[in-house]
């Protein structure tokens, strides 16, 4: 190794580090601890090093940040004994201010949409098994984030187009409509022009759903699914049901067993 | 989620260097702090399938690189300048250090040298990851990372010398 060579690998040293004990970096500082010059360059170069570094440390989340992620993505469960009729009036999708005023202008804009929008312009051939399968796709092996989901800067244009599929309440299983956790997370999709929308659900249990929600004017000849059709795909269990014009894909890890509890337990009660 | 984990623990570990990460690359608190919110988002919906709770923080920012990214796609036509790798450049000599950069100053900084360089520079500096987790993250060759590392430096090192003559 000659000190050109050496100065190029130890660019990338940082002392103090992990890289300490990275054998990449021993012949390089072997070197420079017998080269004074090489020494005094890397003394130097950590200098500045700790300059940048001191730099980037210096930024600081926004107050509340953290607070915005918690309430988003995670809610504590609702204790046990908390009375359920309270639970049963506060069915709130999300809490994050910017999200709630994005529902307020899906409000309005829903009727745009409605009178607007003529899915059956869009060349779209969806079945419901297709649909399917592209749902069992989008979980990744290596979890990785599917391609298909958009930034925020998109998804506020398209709850402002109006172009959200969102469920109804009512068209859920009732262990899916209680408490303030029942959503913590959605994602507006586009698969091929059809606009889909995921919702992330938790039970009462605290079990996590994904539910896909489909405007059924997109699509041919989609039945009238009055009570759930379930499918089990790699380990992945769904349910497919219709309210209104509306296809509604539910997808939990695990057997169809459990799905099947889930709408067992709603149509007892 | 990682099952062994708490959501709760993962954002307080990882929010901060997630949103510095965010802010580096985009200059913009709003931006950042959406990224950061996104990327909470996702872990959230797939983070399940993470079997090595080791591999959390580089999934989180591994996922954060690739919001940013997409939304890069969808502003401008990136250019990945690919210069040839293996072709060594002598290190600038470092600058004389004889005051502090505020977080502003810094990623300014930062955000003129080349978009090649950039990212990984940013993350070198961050401290938070090796240069091998910093090739996973960035989906580059380890060598990759390590020459432009280097190279970023090098355009660091001079343009913090025009910035501090310019001062004086």
């Amino acid at each position: 190794m000659n000190k050109q060579e050496a100065q190029f690998i130890l660019e990338s040293y940082r002392p103090g580090t992990e890289d300490d004990s990275d054998p990449t970096f021993k012949e390089a500082l072997e070197l420079a601890r017998k080269d004074p010059e090489l020494m005094a360059w890397l003394k130097e170069s950590e200098a500045f090093d700790t300059l940048i570094s001191q730099g980037l440390q210096s930024i600081t989340p926004p107050a509340g940040l953290k607070e915005t992620i918690l309430q988003g993505a995670t809610r504590e469960r609702p204790p046990i004994e908390a009375p359920v009729e309270r639970q049963e009036k506060k069915v709130i999708w999300w809490q994050s201010p910017w999200l709630m005023t994005m529902a307020a202008s899906l409000a309005v804009m829903l009727a745009v949409t409605l009178t607007v929008i003529r899915p059956q312009e869009l060349e779209a051939d969806w079945s419901v098994a297709k649909i399917i399968d592209t749902a069992s796709s989008q979980t990744s092996a290596d979890g990785a984030p599917a391609q298909e989901y958009i930034n925020f800067k998109d998804l506020r244009a398209r709850f402002e187009a109006g172009d959200i599929p969102v469920p109804q309440t009512d068209h859920l299983p009732k262990d899916l409509q209680k408490g303030d956790n029942t959503s913590y997370g959605y994602t507006a999709m586009d698969w091929d022009g059809l606009p889909v929308g995921r919702w992330t659900l938790h039970d009462n249990r605290g079990e996590m759903y994904q539910l896909y929600v489909i405007d059924t004017r997109y699509l041919k000849d989609v039945p009238t699914l009055s009570t759930p059709v379930y499918r089990e795909i790699q380990g992945y269990a769904f349910a497919s049901w219709t309210g209104g014009n509306t296809l509604y894909i539910l997808e939990q890890q695990g057997p169809i067993a459990n799905l099947r509890e889930l709408f067992k337990y709603h149509h007892d009660k | 989620m990682h099952r062994s984990l708490k959501f709760e623990d993962i954002v307080e570990a990882y929010y901060t260097g997630l949103y510095r990460f965010a802010f580096s690359l985009t200059k913009n608190e709003h931006e950042a702090g959406d990224l950061t919110q996104q990327t909470f988002f996702v872990y959230a919906r797939k983070g399940d399938s993470i079997r090595d709770p080791s591999k959390v923080k580089s999934w989180l920012f591994t996922t954060l690189y690739r919001e940013f990214l997409k939304i890069c796609r969808k502003t401008k036509s990136l250019t990945f300048k690919e210069h040839e790798e293996l072709e060594l450049d002598m290190p600038t000599a470092a600058p004389k250090i004889a005051s502090q950069l505020d977080a502003a100053s810094t990623v300014d900084l930062l955000n003129e040298i080349d978009e090649t360089y950039r990212d990984p520079i940013i993350l070198f500096y961050l401290q938070d990851h090796s240069y091998k987790e910093i090739a996973a993250i960035l989906d580059i060759p380890i060598g990759t990372v390590m020459s432009r590392i280097s190279r970023g430096k090098n355009q660091l090192r001079n343009l913090f010398t025009k910035q501090d003559t310019k001062v004086e």
